[in-house]
């Protein structure tokens, strides 16, 4: 609805959770819908890519295998969800333009429903990362409810860089052509199938300096070493957290009011 | 109540190729260009009061501003200048594609309505029997959408919008997809509304869905309110303008070719 407030915006569509819950799971649902097997291809897709990469790197790696796959498994959760917010906002606002010019309801919704299905894909693809913990026995301890925080800072991320490309997207669609293959570039120097302490140098610091290396180290710390994350990636991802969110509130509230014109 | 202001839209333009003979015609809005942009202005300086238990039919030709009103009214677009006040909570009814998936049932299409809504399950839940009651579609509430006639679609989609039990009811072009039972329901239905003090804006080029449903007219024309009052004079008037502009157009096409 483009004459609330912006803070009406916010806390109406955050209210609205039936709308866009239930709407992300459609969107989960539907994407698969002419297959038999359904929302089961999203772990089972997982497992096929956790699988193979571990197969075909472990050893180059050096690494022990059951270890790395479970390594390999909690990086590929993560960077698909921050990916997916990024690749596929840029059409959030002209993908649900028929409820936009339908229905007056708040413009945020749309970004928390897209948010949503990254995440209902995510909890599925965690079904196979649960699989491999049991399966090569890795114990978790009390340290693991660390992942409580780190949830509620990669949905925060999440959403922010949802809302911020959906907005880029609505004003510079262009730009979608060049994200997909900065997604492509940023997932060779996320450290997903490789050590970063392996090879040192600048590669090692190119991964210190990327915000999604320090998410996917804020679940792997407390799932796989049993310690908590080390204060340079709280800092850095409650850091990134925080830019984000500053800077899509500000461009939230300069073009919500037009966001439907543009589209 | 809706009561607008000096209430004025425009949407922009965002290509540069526009022919130069920026003006008025007869359809649509006036194009103007400021600062080296283009604008489509949709509505200009409307001022107008309707209070509860108005049942308004907005007529008009195409692109004369009423799907705009509308949407104004609703909050779906910003205004440019001006104010619009609405009293009430407001339920809309643009178009019978809304239903999100074509793939799912009429319940279950309901169900997703219900949640744009924001409607807990139980009153989804009332809804859908409501529905189910008024439209008469049956077996087919539990048929995919697809399978739906454009009049099914009108029958379910009224029917949703109608049970919301809202203050403002504003629909646009859906009506008349509808068959004569079905006009008989729907007038039933808005009589019904109207009991709890609703307020009514029928967007609609069929005059008879006009007279039906409305006991006043608003008339656009290029934006502005041409006239608005009783509903037999201002439909009156405004066949007699469609036909002789029908007449106008068909002399200078007939003075061309000879």
């Amino acid at each position: 609805m483009m004459n609330m407030s912006l803070f009406d915006d916010l806390a109406s569509s955050l209210k609205n959770w039936r709308f866009w819950a239930r709407f992300a799971w459609q969107d989960v649902v539907n994407a698969n819908i002419r297959t038999h097997a359904g929302i089961v291809l999203y772990p089972v897709l997982a497992a096929i890519w956790i699988v193979t990469i571990s197969i075909l790197f472990g050893d180059i790696l050096g690494a022990d295998r059951d270890d790395f796959m479970a390594y390999v498994g909690v990086g590929y959760v993560v960077f698909t969800f921050i990916s997916g917010c990024i690749t596929a906002s840029y059409s959030v606002f002209s993908r649900n333009l028929k409820i936009i010019q339908n229905v007056p309801i708040g413009i945020m919704n749309f970004p928390l429903r897209e948010t949503s299905r990254f995440l209902f894909q995510m909890l599925l693809q965690c079904i196979t990362v649960a699989i491999i913990f049991v399966a090569t026995d890795i114990n978790l301890t009390l340290q693991a409810f660390w992942i409580i925080p780190a949830v509620i800072f990669l949905i925060i991320f999440g959403l922010c860089l949802t809302l911020l490309f959906a907005i880029i997207g609505t004003y510079l669609p262009d730009l979608a052509a060049l994200t997909s293959s900065f997604m492509r570039l940023l997932f060779f120097i996320t450290p997903i199938w490789w050590y970063p302490g392996l090879r040192g140098g600048t590669r090692a610091l190119i991964a210190d300096m990327n915000p999604i290396t320090h998410f996917i180290r804020l679940f792997r710390y407390p799932l796989l070493e049993g310690g908590p994350p080390p204060p340079l990636t709280l800092i850095m991802t409650a850091g990134s957290m925080c830019l984000a969110l500053v800077v899509t509130l500000c461009l939230f509230a300069a073009t919500r009011r037009h966001i439907l014109l543009r589209l | 109540m809706i009561k607008i202001e000096n209430a004025s839209f425009r949407y922009p333009v965002f290509q540069k190729n526009i022919r130069p003979d920026v003006g008025m015609s007869e359809i649509g809005g006036t194009i103007i260009k400021e600062k080296n942009r283009y604008y489509v202005e949709a509505l200009k300086d409307l001022n107008i009061t309707l209070k509860n238990g108005s049942r308004v039919g907005l007529i008009g030709l195409n692109g004369s501003g009423k799907t705009t009103l509308l949407k104004v009214c609703a909050g779906i677009l910003p205004l440019t200048s001006g104010k619009i006040t609405v009293q009430g909570d407001i339920s809309t009814l643009f178009a019978s594609t809304i239903f999100s998936n074509p793939h799912l049932t009429g319940v279950d299409n309901i169900k997703l309505l219900g949640a744009i809504c924001g409607l807990r399950r139980r009153d989804v839940k009332i809804i859908i029997e409501d529905v189910t009651e008024f439209s008469e579609l049956g077996a087919f509430m539990d048929m995919p959408v697809r399978t739906y006639s454009a009049g099914m679609r009108s029958r379910l989609g009224f029917g949703f919008a109608t049970s919301l039990k809202r203050d403002v009811l504003l629909i646009d072009e859906v009506i008349g997809a509808g068959d004569l039972s079905f006009y008989q329901k729907a007038r039933d239905k808005v009589t019904d509304m109207l009991d709890t003090a609703s307020t009514i804006i029928i967007a609609s080029h069929s005059v008879s869905v006009i007279k039906t449903f409305c006991t006043t007219v608003l008339w656009m024309r290029n934006g502005h309110i041409e006239a608005y009052g009783d509903v037999d004079k201002i439909t009156a008037d405004y066949v007699k303008y469609v036909k002789k502009r029908g007449a106008e157009k068909r002399s200078a096409i007939k003075g061309q070719i000879k």
